[in-house]
């Protein structure tokens, strides 16, 4: 996926480091945050246990990261554009 | 608690099945659900529709109008669509199926708008007997005598 909107990012022990701004890294962890959130609720109703990867799509953006069981470190990526799921899931789980 | 439903919406759901490595499917109107093919009680469906709309609420108002959620579970991933009022989680055992399956779920969403008002609205078009008034479009005269007082 060699898209230029593509960005990545990399978290662990609550912090997240990119290579753009300080600005898409905070919106990154307030998604991922709020994800994992809801995965985990949606894991509880189907006792599925933990969730480990999260991703929400619109018209225009695609959010998608994968993490540790315990939810402490994890790589992920935002586009804005309707992304393929799978081919995002697999550029952010390889470049971990 | 899942309704009863017209059989042509739960085959048009199985249908979906051969999307993909498929584990069960749930669909809701709102906050009801109509059709629940997860292998889980009625009550976990619920609680799946009723967080999936709870997360697309809490984006709504960030502005972020998501129209598709997608989690990883031990062993299981989760889809979940939102078209209008209807809602429609999927389990899948392979990741690589999911944007099949999505583009599946449009297509079902789209095509079946008929066949969910209709479970919405099961008496429709089918109007019984029990709720309906015979119609007296003709005077009933008892005998001559009164036909004949009436003039």
């Amino acid at each position: 996926m060699s898209d230029p909107t593509l960005k990545q990012f990399e978290f662990r022990d609550g912090s997240v480091t990119g290579d753009t701004s300080q600005e898409d890294a905070k919106n990154f962890a307030a998604d991922f945050q709020g994800l994992r959130h809801f995965g985990s609720k949606i894991g509880q109703a189907l006792d599925l246990g933990n969730v480990w990867m999260g991703a929400y799509r619109e018209a225009d953006f695609t959010h998608l990261w994968t993490c540790s069981v315990d939810g402490q470190s994890g790589s992920g990526g935002m586009i804005a554009r309707h992304a393929p799921l799978f081919e995002l899931f697999q550029q952010v789980s390889t470049d971990a | 608690m899942a309704t009863k439903i017209a059989p042509s919406l739960r085959a048009a759901l199985e249908r979906l099945k051969h999307a993909g490595a498929v584990n069960g499917i749930c669909l809701a109107w709102r906050r009801q659900v109509l059709v629940n093919l997860l292998p889980f009680e009625d009550f976990r469906a619920d609680g799946l529709v009723h967080a999936l709309l709870e997360a697309r609420e809490h984006y709504a108002g960030g502005e972020h109008e998501v129209n598709t959620f997608w989690f990883g579970y031990d062993g299981v991933y989760l889809l979940g669509k939102f078209s209008g009022d209807c809602t429609l989680a999927v389990l899948h055992s392979r990741a690589v199926d999911v944007d099949f399956l999505a583009k599946a779920i449009n297509v079902f969403l789209s095509d079946t708008q008929l066949l969910v008002d209709a479970a919405l609205n099961p008496s429709g078009s089918d109007v019984s007997a029990a709720d309906t008034q015979r119609l007296h479009a003709v005077p009933e005269f008892a005998d001559s005598e009164q036909s004949t007082r009436l003039l």
